[in-house]
């Protein structure tokens, strides 16, 4: 089934939206903002990144450059670059190949990346300028690229979940996302609150790269423990409004840390997408 | 009729998912989201126990549920048996 450009937009902007309705202690959403960002600065990239980012004349590297690109006009920071380096594959596959089933066609798009890719995607970086982002031998977003852009992840993967999801296949989002957000969305019936389970489950199983390129793997341990007693909560409750008082001394704690689980927050819109891509795909 | 499902992650449920529907829990959670997505009925109401399910299903008009056999009471109407 083909989905038009302007339906994939639109789904995507509402997987931004439905990341910023759900409480995500440590990151913004519309119960809490923090780290110099707001809501606003969310929904205006948003909504400027997803032309450029569904345009079916673009590459793959082209809709991650121009999606920034449009980003930085509109917000003068970076609010998206894991959003859209999570979103551009999966919006190229369904382009792409709209008879296959999603997790197939994204293999084949990551498979297939070029070094074209790999350098629009570099300048897309270096434009974001996101916080504590290293050189790698081979790979620096600053010089011209020479790899491919899958290959340039695979050098990056073991510092970044984002980079990982290119090497894997997107398994963190498909194995274990879809599934707790399908879960959740099936007994809540609110796609923030299966947003919530998600966010918290990638936390309580996987270091957030985010925090651990500012502050090292001082804080994993604490976070992990933390989202681990929220998943649990979430797991044994049919009203999560239950956990409303437990998510407020959690944002609360890690943001007078200055903790951000930013890369967190970006699979959690990517899983939200894939689930609304693969709805779509199947209605 | 209104069906009760086990709670996920329970033994009879894993069961009751590939002996009778040939179906794994990735694959019944997705079937259930898509039906949401376009507004075509949600999942069936999920019990916490094979008490639950027996108490659902003797108290609700056109209530079916599973469990394991050797929980089965006198007056159950057994649909089928695996």
């Amino acid at each position: 089934m083909n989905l038009t450009q302007d339906k994939l937009a639109a789904l995507y902007r509402e997987a931004c939206e439905v990341e910023l309705q759900a409480f995500k202690p440590g990151n913004v959403s519309i119960y809490s903002e923090g780290h110099n960002m707001t809501v606003e600065d969310f929904r205006r990239s948003a909504e400027v990144s997803a032309l450029p980012l569904c345009d079916v004349n673009y590459s793959l590297g082209e809709k991650i450059f121009y999606a920034i690109k449009a980003t930085r006009d509109a917000v003068g920071c970076n609010t998206n670059l894991g959003i859209i380096l999570l979103c551009a594959p999966l919006i190229q596959a369904v382009q792409t190949f709209p008879d296959l089933a999603l997790r197939v066609a994204l293999a084949n798009i990551l498979e297939n990346t070029t070094i074209n890719d790999a350098m629009w995607t570099f300048q897309a970086i270096s434009l974001a300028s996101p916080a504590g982002l290293g050189e790698v031998s081979n790979a620096d977003v600053n010089q011209n690229a020479t790899i491919t852009l899958q290959a340039a992840m695979q050098l990056a993967c073991d510092k970044d979940r984002v980079a990982l999801q290119y090497v894997t296949d997107y398994k963190d989002i498909f194995d274990l996302g879809v599934f707790r957000y399908n879960h959740a969305f099936n007994r809540w019936g609110e796609q923030s609150w299966a947003a919530v389970a998600v966010y918290a489950d990638l936390l309580s199983q996987f270091p957030d790269s985010h925090i651990e390129r500012k502050f090292g793997s001082r804080y994993s341990a604490r976070v992990a423990t933390m989202m681990g007693q929220l998943s649990d909560r979430l797991q044994n409750i049919d009203d999560p409004e239950q956990v409303k008082p437990l998510l407020h001394q959690m944002d609360s704690e890690l943001k007078s840390h200055g903790l951000n689980p930013g890369t967190s927050a970006d699979l959690t819109v990517a899983t939200v997408l894939t689930v609304f891509l693969e709805c779509s795909l199947c209605a | 009729m209104k069906p009760a499902n086990a709670k996920i992650d329970t033994p009879e449920r894993n069961r009751f998912l590939t002996t009778f529907m040939n179906q794994d829990e990735e694959k019944y959670t997705g079937y259930w989201t898509v039906r949401r997505y376009i507004g075509k009925g949600t999942q069936p109401t999920e019990l916490n126990s094979q008490a639950e399910v027996i108490d659902y299903v003797q108290t609700t008009e056109g209530a079916v549920g599973y469990i394991d056999e050797i929980e089965l009471k006198v007056g159950m109407n057994v649909v089928g048996r695996k």
